[in-house]
C-alpha cells in the first residue's frame, strides 16, 4: 500500500484559535477568523513536553523526542538516553 | 530565512510554496514518504520577544498546512500538526475581544481593555498594560512603572515592541515555557492521537502509520 505521512512541526507558543468561542457576542468587534469546528475537524491531544532532567525542554530533545521517540536531557540531541549534555547556551 | 514580516516574495518562498514543492518532489516515491515541515522563525521571535513577528509567521504556518490539506490524499496520508514546545508569552487581564489585527487595529497586540466599560485596564499604579506579556524577556521597566511614558496600542502593536517581562533577560533570550502543547491530526491514522500522551509517544503513532 502506498501510504505517506507528513508531520508539520513548529515551536508555537499558543495556538488560541482551536479552543476559542466559535460565536463570538454580537455586539463585539468583527471576528470573522474564529470559525466553529467544521464536522470532520481533526482530532486533538496534548502531548506534555518536559524532559528526563528539566521542566523546561530546549530544542534539541524536544524535536529528538518526536524523530526518535526517545526522552533524553537537555543538551542532547537524538542520543540514547543515558547521554549527558554540556551546560551551554539554549535555543 | 526571514521573518514572513520582512520577506520579499520576490526572492523568497513562502513557508507555504516550500511545503507545496516538497510534496510535489516526494509524493512521486512510490514507497511513499515522509515530510517535516517547521515553522522556525516563531520559536525565534518569540526568544527575541516579538509577538507581531512571531504570529504573522504563526499565519505563514497556517498557510503551509492549508496547503499541504489542499494537496494530500488524506484517504492514505497522516497530517499531524503539533509544536515541540511552548514559550513564557501568556494573554494578560480580562481583556475585552479585540477582533483580527490590522492596520487600524491593534488587536491582540493592543492593550487591556475592561470587557465592560471598554475603559484601558490599570495595573496598580494606574498604568495601561499590554495584553500579551512574557513571563521572562528582554523589557522589564527598572522601578515603578509609572514612572515612565504610559503605554499605548501603538508602541505595543510595532514590529519590534518586546513586551514587559517578569523576569529580566538579556536580549534574545527568553526562555522557552514547561507547558503542553496543542497536537492536531488528520488522515489516516489520526484517530490514534488523542488525550494527554507524552511526546515521545507522537514518534510511535506516526511509525505505525506507516504500518511498521
Amino acid at each position: 500500500m502506498n501510504r505517506s505521512v507528513s508531520i508539520v512541526c513548529a515551536a508555537l507558543a499558543f495556538v488560541a484559535a482551536c479552543g476559542d468561542n466559535p460565536k463570538p457576542p454580537a455586539e463585539g468587534p468583527p471576528d470573522a477568523h474564529v470559525q466553529p469546528p467544521a464536522p470532520d475537524a481533526p482530532v486533538q491531544a496534548a502531548p506534555p513536553t518536559r524532559v528526563k532532567n528539566a521542566l523546561v525542554t530546549d530544542s534539541a530533545p524536544s524535536m529528538s523526542a518526536y524523530m526518535t521517540g526517545v526522552k533524553m536531557d537537555n543538551d542532547v540531541i537524538a542520543m540514547s538516553a543515558e547521554t549527558k549534555g554540556s551546560s551551554r547556551s539554549r535555543t | 530565512m526571514t521573518y514572513d514580516l520582512d520577506r520579499d516574495p520576490s526572492k523568497e518562498p513562502s513557508l507555504a510554496e516550500m511545503t507545496t514543492k516538497a510534496i510535489d518532489i516526494l509524493s512521486k516515491n512510490p514507497n511513499g514518504y515522509y515530510l517535516m515541515v517547521e515553522g522556525g522563525r516563531i520559536d525565534h521571535a518569540l526568544h527575541e520577544t516579538t509577538p507581531r513577528r512571531a504570529l504573522q509567521d504563526t499565519v505563514a504556518f497556517d498557510d503551509a498546512i492549508a496547503a499541504a490539506l489542499g494537496k494530500v490524499d488524506l484517504s492514505n496520508t497522516l497530517i499531524v500538526v503539533t509544536a515541540d514546545h511552548d514559550h513564557t508569552m501568556v494573554i494578560n487581564g480580562y481583556a475585552k475581544r479585540v477582533g483580527a489585527t490590522t492596520a487600524q487595529n491593534p488587536g491582540i497586540l493592543g492593550l487591556v481593555h475592561d470587557a465592560v466599560s471598554g475603559a484601558l485596564s490599570l495595573d496598580v499604579e494606574g498604568m495601561p498594560y499590554s495584553i500579551l506579556g512574557f513571563g521572562n524577556g528582554e523589557n522589564r521597566v527598572a522601578g515603578a512603572r509609572a514612572s515612565v511614558a504610559a503605554l499605548t496600542d501603538e508602541i505595543t502593536s510595532a514590529e519590534m515592541y518586546h513586551p514587559e517581562a517578569g523576569v529580566l533577560m538579556t536580549p534574545g533570550n527568553e526562555t522557552h515555557g514547561g507547558g503542553d502543547v496543542m497536537l492536531m491530526a488528520t488522515g489516516a491514522g489520526a484517530d490514534r492521537f488523542h488525550g494527554t500522551m507524552v511526546n515521545t509517544r507522537v514518534f510511535a503513532l506516526v511509525k505505525q502509520a506507516y504500518g511498521f
